[in-house]
């Protein structure tokens, strides 16, 4: 008798995803409760952040839990896998799931809340975090005030978001009008597309997190449908890109001057004649290269908002001879 | 156990293969005419090799970091200690060097604020509590539980930033809440303040809920807080409601009463202005800000501004250049040629150019033959002015808070110090300043003189806690002190830069720190600490140098100074000429032996057989005079003086009586300016007249001629060309068609290639001294063979250069314009030089004289130079100044006038005027004593100088 041939490994043979919904947010707040039993104990533990939250919304896509533990100043353990940040990245596990932790000591943890202007970290970020443990008072207390979102921190990233805006649309008419390059055209229209969205999400008073794009298009879905979604989805053509960079153009002909605010108050501020490299300098801590900056001055200027003029630079720092860099100038 | 230093076999430079016994223990003076050997002993031999062999002990890892030297020319040297040297170098011109810092004065001055000063509260200025954060959290636990604490600290503004810049600075190190004017404010916001108005800003550190465990954290962010507030911080309770009686029982004792204020521990370094956490944050602990000075931006008036009238680098003026398309511009919108000269341009329009158009805007127009910048045309801008442009760059540098050698040259080619506005000169911060001890910050204790200074020290009153460590800084302290007093150096305060001091004031500081230092067996060797001295103040150095001997130290000092000599126990003679004409022990002994010795010139001068001669006649005034009016330069008393032309002028007076501030800061740059350069700025004073009556003023110093070993008398003098030219001209060199280049050591052609006309090859070791030898394929001589095949008279180029002044005089006998110029280098003592001899071997003194015989080869009739010689007589044996003297006699029978800062009573009772300043140093001098002919200063009781001289006078007649 002939032995029947093994069934290959099937689809019946892999297990399948029965678990709800609700099941897995239980699954998961038994994990975070099981973590915050064993700490409770520890007197070095001050406060547990839970990242994100646990709503029956985004446990979908939850895959590990992520938190921030507040340890007390001066108890770090280091390993030699770690930077040189105060802040370490340890992996926990919890009845089979994975815990992603930052321990921060406490006052690392201040500064991040408080001196975020020039540390490229919002102040907002609080909003979609939620103290879960506090043996410190005061942490909760910083969680209440911070969760105002910094009007200058707000700006910054509108300033930065929107340069880059700029910048990419800049590139993308080039490359449709110039070199007739429909790919790279739709390419740059989709980065210019992205930095939209989180200019949408800063204005919103909201903070920059997952699903960007997704909750700007719910937001503003006539803009996002001509600057985005038709770019995925049509075929490429002439047409279609350029209707994006008009909706592109139109979006920041409405915008960009209360976007740029920082920049513009800087120059009103200066009453000068402004170098370029000044001006690199005054927003270097805004993740701003030179070149974004370029583009929106020079953007600024088109408009009729600035005057572009020049100023001598010298290359090195004993040069004697100069050469012109672009200068700007705005009247007050 | 030894007790004497043995050399033999010494054959450094000119030294002849000498021996002998140097007693240790005691006090020798070597002596001798300049160029004889002194030093050659002293220094290259003796200290050379002390200094070598302590190096030779050290490992080879060390060797790496210091600099090895050489080993002298000498057989060997037996009975060397520790060698120290401390000659007359000016100590450089770091500004974060002051006499403070130089004695290590400051640094236990610091010690001692931080340990028993008290700070004041910034606010309201009373005394507040010092507390270490540990103390801080043991007050705040003293609180029920759940009482909430609020901790701020106070900031300030920074000079010449805004408040959002203040702000900024708060976020920045991780604070984003504070109360501004007590009113708590978001720093995330924009807040709009009144600029001009003075605001009170606290910044919120942290608020703690008071319980159980909060102690690490709470230490952690007070230690953060206590750098942001320079070391204060408050404290509020916020919940329950202040006014209750824990609230005013946590508060009694804990801060100040209004404002709740308590200081952390302080520790040394916050006092220093060399640290971020004490340097006044707006001149970064230089104590000066730099401004832009307008006469300075516009050398030359006389220029238009097409002509370039201002400075290139602060505003070009090229038709294609940003500059020039402002000025253009400027001229066409308001109205003005840019051809007018600057000084004819009207006022409005400078005001223009240097301060900016007020908001006004104009239009960009191109200069007539643009070749850029179309595209600017039409524009409307504004122009902040040349000035307001050079300080906002000044102010951009300072802030990135690096050095550049190059932007500080130039900066201080267009800007001038001024006292900081935030510090006032105190180069610390408001914190630090704000701390006493027995009344005083440390600003004002560094402003006290010396002497002022030790009675303050006496005031501190140290509790019982204070008292052990107390006690035993102010000793420290005291002792330094006393040391610079008792070395006449009690005119100067802790505060003084170093910069601006004299090189006999520097090596009398350092003196004192090896006093203070207290160590024995050491061997010092000197280089003339009698310069720069009064004779009053000489006094006070000889007993100085005797205390050094009387630790148990040997001290060798080089000395032409009578009175030193006088004091020595041991002298020792080298000589007996100047060159190849010493380098042999003359005599040596104790005085009297020496006085009695015939071959020993300085017994006879000692013992009065020689003298140096006075004039037989004094020369009438001319007539004709400089007058300085209102003379205000530091210590200078707003006086009057006139200084008579055509005459040999001696100003005089005690160390740091105002000399130098007189004749070089006011006379030499206010005559240097008027003659030469409008940017050169005079020191304080109304007007100097007189200055038609000069053609020039030529200031012969002893700064070295040449910083390369290619230089040397002949190139500096200029002889060598015509040197090159006869040699040049001869037969040989017509057939093989040389030119007076081929005779030149720094151009190829004619020179060594190998050794690129210098004569040796430098090899760098890496952790050896670096090994120079001789060229091998010159061997030496700088020259290729070809060019060395010419001769002149027999000898070749490299005999020449390496021929004696003296053999020189008699060489080029039958060219008179060469013969003229040596004849004068040997007539000023300097006949042993070799005419090759390289500028960076020449002593200061030489050095000097190669420059007065520059000038004295330079005589041109119908001028009427002024010459400023600052104390000639350094380095100069009796023998030598008689000749000193009477090069300067024939400048000013020539026509010129010779004014002299001097302290040599010979050479003061020789001139025909002298200008006696004092009476003290310091503080106590810049007053015009007396003023006249040496007899009449010496008539003059209230002079110092007059005194000493009229013992002179006294002695001359009678013998």
């Amino acid at each position: 008798m002939q032995a029947a041939p093994l069934e290959p490994p099937g689809l019946e043979a892999l297990p399948v995803n029965t678990e709800s919904d609700p099941e897995k947010i239980v699954r998961f707040q038994a994990a975070l409760d099981q973590l915050i039993a064993r700490t409770s104990e520890d007197r070095y533990v001050l406060a547990i952040v839970l990242v994100g939250s646990l709503s029956v919304e985004t446990i979908w896509r939850r895959e590990s839990l992520g938190l921030w533990i507040i340890e007390a100043d001066g108890v770090s353990r280091r390993l030699r896998s770690d930077g040189n940040d105060e802040r370490v990245y340890r992996i926990l596990v919890e009845n089979g799931i994975n815990i992603h932790v930052e321990l921060i000591p406490r006052t690392r943890f201040k500064q991040m809340v408080d001196g975020a202007s020039r540390t490229a970290f919002s102040c907002n970020f609080f909003a979609e975090r939620r103290v879960v443990y506090s043996r410190d008072p005061s942490i909760e207390s910083w969680f209440a005030k911070a969760n105002s979102v910094a009007v200058k921190d707000q700006e910054r990233e509108l300033l930065a978001f929107s340069t880059w805006t700029i910048h990419a649309l800049r590139h993308a008419r080039k490359r449709l009008e110039i070199k007739e390059d429909l790919d790279l055209a739709a390419q740059e229209i989709l980065s210019a597309a992205h930095s939209v969205a989180h200019t949408e999400i800063i204005r919103g008073g909201k903070i920059c997190e997952h699903d960007i794009i997704y909750r700007a298009i719910e937001g503003n879905p006539k803009l996002f449908q001509a600057i985005y979604l038709d770019v995925l989805a049509k075929r490429k053509n002439r047409s279609v890109l350029a209707a994006a960079l008009d909706a592109l153009d139109e979006y920041l002909k409405q915008h960009s001057p209360e976007h740029l605010r920082p920049l513009l108050d800087y120059l009103k501020k200066e009453n000068r004649v402004v170098p370029l490299s000044e001006i690199g300098e005054q927003f270097a801590y805004s993740q701003l290269h030179p070149w974004h900056l370029e583009s929106a001055c020079e953007w600024l200027e088109q408009q009729g908002l600035v005057e572009k003029l020049s100023a001598p630079f010298k290359l090195t720092k004993r040069s004697l001879e100069t050469v012109e860099e672009p200068a700007y100038f705005l009247s007050p | 156990m030894r007790t004497t230093i043995q050399v033999q076999g010494a054959r450094e430079n000119n030294l002849r293969n000498i021996d002998l016994e140097i007693p240790r223990d005691k006090l020798i003076v070597i002596t001798g005419m300049s160029g004889s050997g002194k030093s050659s002993l002293a220094f290259d031999t003796i200290y050379a090799e002390g200094q070598r062999r302590l190096l030779a002990s050290m490992s080879t890892f060390a060797k790496r970091f210091v600099g090895q030297l050489k080993k002298p020319d000498v057989d060997f040297v037996n009975g060397l200690s520790p060698v120290v040297s401390i000659d007359q170098k000016t100590t450089g011109s770091n500004p974060r060097s002051t006499v403070g810092t130089m004695t290590d004065v400051s640094d236990y001055l610091r010690m001692l604020f931080a340990t028993m000063g008290t700070p004041h509260c910034p606010r309201c200025g009373e005394a507040v509590a010092i507390r270490t954060p540990h103390q801080m959290l043991e007050r705040l636990l003293s609180l029920p539980k759940g009482t909430v604490v609020e901790v701020r600290a106070p900031v300030f503004q920074i000079h010449g930033e805004d408040y959002e810049y203040l702000f900024e600075q708060i976020r920045v190190n991780g604070y984003r809440r504070a109360l501004i004017d007590g009113q708590p404010r978001d720093l995330g916001d924009h807040i709009e303040l009144d600029e001009e108005e003075e605001h009170v800003v606290d910044a919120v550190i942290d608020t703690f809920v008071i319980g159980p465990g909060i102690d690490q954290q709470v230490v952690t962010s007070l230690e953060h807080g206590l750098k942001l507030g320079d070391g204060l911080l408050s404290f509020h309770i916020v919940k329950p409601k202040q006014g209750n009686a824990e609230s005013k029982k946590f508060h009694d004792g804990f801060g100040c009463a209004k404002h709740r204020m308590v200081a952390g521990e302080m520790n040394q370094s916050q006092f220093t202005f060399n640290d971020p956490s004490g340097a006044c944050p707006t001149c970064t602990g230089l104590g000066v800000s730099m401004r832009v000075l307008p006469a300075l931006l516009v050398p030359d008036p006389s220029r238009s501004l097409n002509q370039g009238a201002f400075v290139s680098a602060a505003m070009g003026n090229g038709r294609d250049s940003w500059g020039g398309r402002i000025l253009h511009s400027l001229a066409t919108h308001y109205g003005f040629s840019l051809d007018t000269p600057f000084q004819d341009l009207a006022d409005e329009h400078v005001q223009r150019l240097l301060y900016g158009t007020k908001g006004e805007l104009f239009e960009v127009v191109l200069p007539p033959g643009a070749q850029q910048g179309q595209q600017h045309v039409g524009k409307k801008i504004k122009f902040q002015g040349v000035v307001n442009q050079l300080e906002h760059h000044y102010r951009k540098y300072r802030k990135q808070g690096t050095s550049n050698a190059g932007m500080d040259e130039y900066l201080k080619r267009v800007m001038v110090e001024y006292d900081c506005p935030e510090c006032g000169g105190a180069r610390l911060k408001r914190a630090r300043r704000l701390v006493t001890v027995a009344g005083r910050n440390l600003f004002e204790v560094g402003q006290m003189h010396l002497s002022e200074l030790l009675g303050y020290l006496k005031l501190i009153q140290p509790t019982d806690r204070q008292r052990a460590i107390c006690e035993s800084i102010l000793r420290e302290v005291a002792t330094r002190l006393e040391l610079l007093v008792a070395i006449g150096l009690d005119y100067l305060n802790l505060n003084r830069r170093s910069a601006t001091l004299s090189g006999g004031e520097s090596q009398r500081i350092r003196l004192s720190s090896q006093i203070g230092s207290g160590l024995m067996g050491m061997l010092y060797v000197l280089d003339e600490p009698s310069i720069g001295l009064h004779p009053k103040d000489n006094v006070k150095m000889i007993e100085t140098l005797q205390r050094l001997r009387d630790l148990g130290n040997t001290v060798i000092v080089v000395e032409h100074d009578a009175d030193t000599i006088r004091a020595a126990d041991h002298i020792i003679e080298i000589g007996p000429g100047p060159g190849v004409h010493g380098g042999t022990v003359v005599a040596e002994g104790p005085l009297k032996k020496i006085l009695k010795d015939p071959g020993s010139l300085t017994g006879q001068y000692l013992s009065g057989k020689k003298s140096i001669a006075g004039p037989s006649l004094r020369r009438p005034k001319r007539g004709q005079s400089l007058f300085v009016k209102g003379a205000r330069e530091n210590n200078l008393k707003n006086i009057n003086i006139e200084i008579p032309l055509g005459q040999f002028v001696c100003v005089t007076g005690a160390s740091g009586s105002g000399k130098s501030s007189l004749i070089h800061q006011i006379v030499q740059k206010r005559l240097f300016a008027i003659l030469h350069d409008s940017r050169v700025l005079a020191g304080e004073h109304d007007e100097l007249t007189g200055s038609e009556h000069i053609s020039d003023v030529i200031n012969i110093d002893q700064s070295p001629i040449g910083r390369s070993s290619r230089s040397n008398p002949a190139t500096y003098i200029g002889f060598y060309d015509a040197i090159r030219t006869l040699f040049a001209e001869t037969e040989e060199s017509k057939r093989r068609g040389f030119t007076a280049s081929t005779f030149s050591f720094n151009v190829k052609g004619g020179r060594c290639e190998e050794c690129a006309g210098e004569g040796t090859i430098t090899t760098q070791l890496s952790f050896m001294p670096d090994v120079e030898v001789v060229c091998p394929t010159c061997k030496g001589a700088r020259y290729n063979q070809e060019t060395l095949e010419v001769n002149y008279q027999g000898k070749n180029i490299n005999e020449v250069l390496e021929s004696s002044v003296e053999e020189g005089v008699e060489f080029f006998a039958k060219q008179p314009t060469i013969a003229r110029k040596i004849a004068i280098l040997e007539e000023l003592g300097l006949g042993y030089l070799k005419l090759g001899h390289p500028s960076t071997i020449l002593s200061g003194g030489e050095a000097q004289r190669v420059k007065l015989a520059g000038e004295l080869g330079k005589l041109k009739r119908g001028k009427q130079n002024l010459y400023i010689l600052d104390e000639p007589t350094t380095g100069l044996h009796f023998a030598d100044i008689d000749r000193l003297l009477d090069s300067l006699n024939r400048l000013v029978d020539n026509g010129h006038s010779v004014v002299v800062i001097e302290h040599n009573l010979d050479v003061i009772l020789t001139a025909d005027h002298v200008i006696d300043l004092g009476p003290e140093g310091g503080h106590k001098g810049g007053r015009l004593v007396a003023s006249g002919t040496p007899e009449e200063i010496a008539a003059c009781r209230e002079s110092h100088t007059g005194q000493f001289l009229a013992e002179m006078l006294q002695g001359k007649s009678g013998s």
